[in-house]
């Protein structure tokens, strides 16, 4: 997790606020915040809200960041509970959750890269859209271990930080959704494949 | 050894964090268990299919408009569109105490009922249980420097039958009990309301909860609260009652 900026943070001029030390801070933040808010909430629009406030916060509470924790845990949480936020207004608002899928990948119309042939690309983002469904049916707490562990790469104690959880509770959590992550995908999988070979289904 | 005994550790089978015991008892398995090897396998695809999240174009301008927002919050930290950021003085904290005294009859603490996060569908009709030993402790810990305490957010729904008139009056609440409180409160656009307390001490804590609670018949859910030497980032949701039931 510690960043090849992290040495240039000097803490005490952040809780100063001192607005260059703020702004290495963002700077070398953004991409993992605006990442975990991404994959939390699975639209660009959404994490780039979030990602704001979560910088906001991070500017307001900075004078009173302890140090406990490392910089990077501490706006990991404050960015995961903006995002729990984010997704209890959705509670209120259902219509969000119906946002075209494909909303996900691409905030600002950047060009794909030219890799992968059109098919290959259709493929995967059938994959990525399979994922994100099924990783929505999973509890939030689930969600939530998931993507610090195999996105993020946190580790278990990181994790227990930022959920403010036992290191144990994050073991036994992790245990649980990788177990149903893969068999929901494969399940998933299996219901694909039905659909692509209908004389099988027919009867 | 069975498939049940290692079936908890099996997911964690590429964790540094597993240890070297606990890896060569599910290692030994999985070579005599095709289930089991089977499942790792699936697991482990599912993880990789993970893994391919890190991947993301991030915007480019997304940095540049947070260092603007700061500075633009820093600018004006007055009125800035449908919010209300008041500054409130009260004199002195034996004068919040006394307020609260009022509104409980008593010193209460503040032992929200834990919740997970979808737990506003059960709100809870009890919502504070309060000792005297508590109330000491949370005396005391008015006497922690603010620079040595810890900052956590509190997430807090509240479900009102008339959301606006509860916010409004809890503003008024807050605005006859805060020492330099400041507060944002800020519509959702469909009937609900953030509210912001950004920097609550423990001992505020419990008159502000105090006051959410006089402030109309509303059920309050909140996740559990176990430390005194914190200043809270207190986030206020408030719902029409059985909107979302």
């Amino acid at each position: 997790m510690p960043s090849e900026h992290a040495e240039t943070i000097d803490i005490a001029r952040l809780r100063a606020r001192d607005p260059q030390m703020f702004e290495a801070v963002v700077r070398t933040h953004y991409d993992r915040v605006y990442r975990l808010a991404l994959r939390m909430l699975g639209n660009a629009a959404d994490a780039e809200d979030v990602a704001q406030e979560a910088f906001m916060k991070v500017h307001r509470s900075a004078p009173r960041f302890r140090g406990d924790s490392s910089l990077s845990t501490w706006i990991y949480r404050i960015t995961h509970n903006v995002c729990l936020d984010e997704l209890r207004r959705r509670k209120r608002r259902p219509l969000i959750q119906g946002l075209p899928s494909s909303a996900d990948d691409a905030p600002s119309g950047e060009p794909e890269d030219d890799g992968p042939t059109p098919e290959e690309a259709a493929c995967a983002a059938d994959e990525r859209d399979r994922l994100r469904q099924v990783l929505e049916s999973l509890p939030i707490e689930f969600r939530s271990v998931l993507i610090l562990r195999e996105v993020e790469d946190l580790s278990y104690d990181e994790i227990a930080s930022v959920l403010k959880c036992p290191i144990g509770t994050v073991r036994s959590r992790l245990a649980r959704a990788r177990r149903l992550l893969a068999e929901r995908l494969q399940r998933s999988d299996n219901h694909e494949l039905q659909e692509r070979l209908p004389s099988s289904a027919a009867f | 050894m069975s498939c049940k005994s290692v079936s908890h550790l099996l997911p964690l089978f590429d964790d540094p964090e597993l240890g070297t015991e606990d890896r060569a008892t599910v290692a030994a398995h999985v070579a005599t268990c095709a289930d089991c090897a089977q499942e790792l396998a699936t697991i482990r695809e599912a993880q990789w299919q993970l893994a391919s999240w890190r991947d993301v174009q991030v915007p480019a301008t997304g940095p540049e408009r947070v260092l603007a927002n700061v500075k633009d919050a820093h600018a004006s930290p007055a009125r800035k569109g449908w919010r209300w950021r008041l500054s409130l003085q009260l004199a002195s904290a034996l004068a919040a105490c006394a307020v609260v005294a009022i509104l409980w009859g008593g010193w209460p603490t503040s032992h929200l009922v834990p919740s997970e996060f979808d737990g506003a569908a059960q709100p809870s009709p009890m919502l504070f249980m309060a000792t005297q030993e508590e109330a000491a402790q949370s005396f005391a810990a008015r006497s922690v420097a603010l620079d040595a305490t810890l900052v956590e957010p509190m997430h807090i729904t509240v479900q009102s039958a008339d959301p606006a008139a509860f916010v409004a009056s809890l503003v008024d609440r807050l605005e006859e009990l805060s020492p330099q409180l400041s507060l944002d409160v800020r519509p959702t656009g469909d009937g609900s309301f953030l509210v912001e307390l950004p920097a609550v001490t423990q001992d505020l804590f419990s008159a502000v909860l105090a006051a959410i609670r006089s402030s109309g018949p509303v059920t309050v859910d909140a996740n559990a609260l176990d430390q005194l030497d914190t200043v809270w980032e207190i986030t206020l949701f408030v719902e029409e009652q059985n909107k979302s039931h």
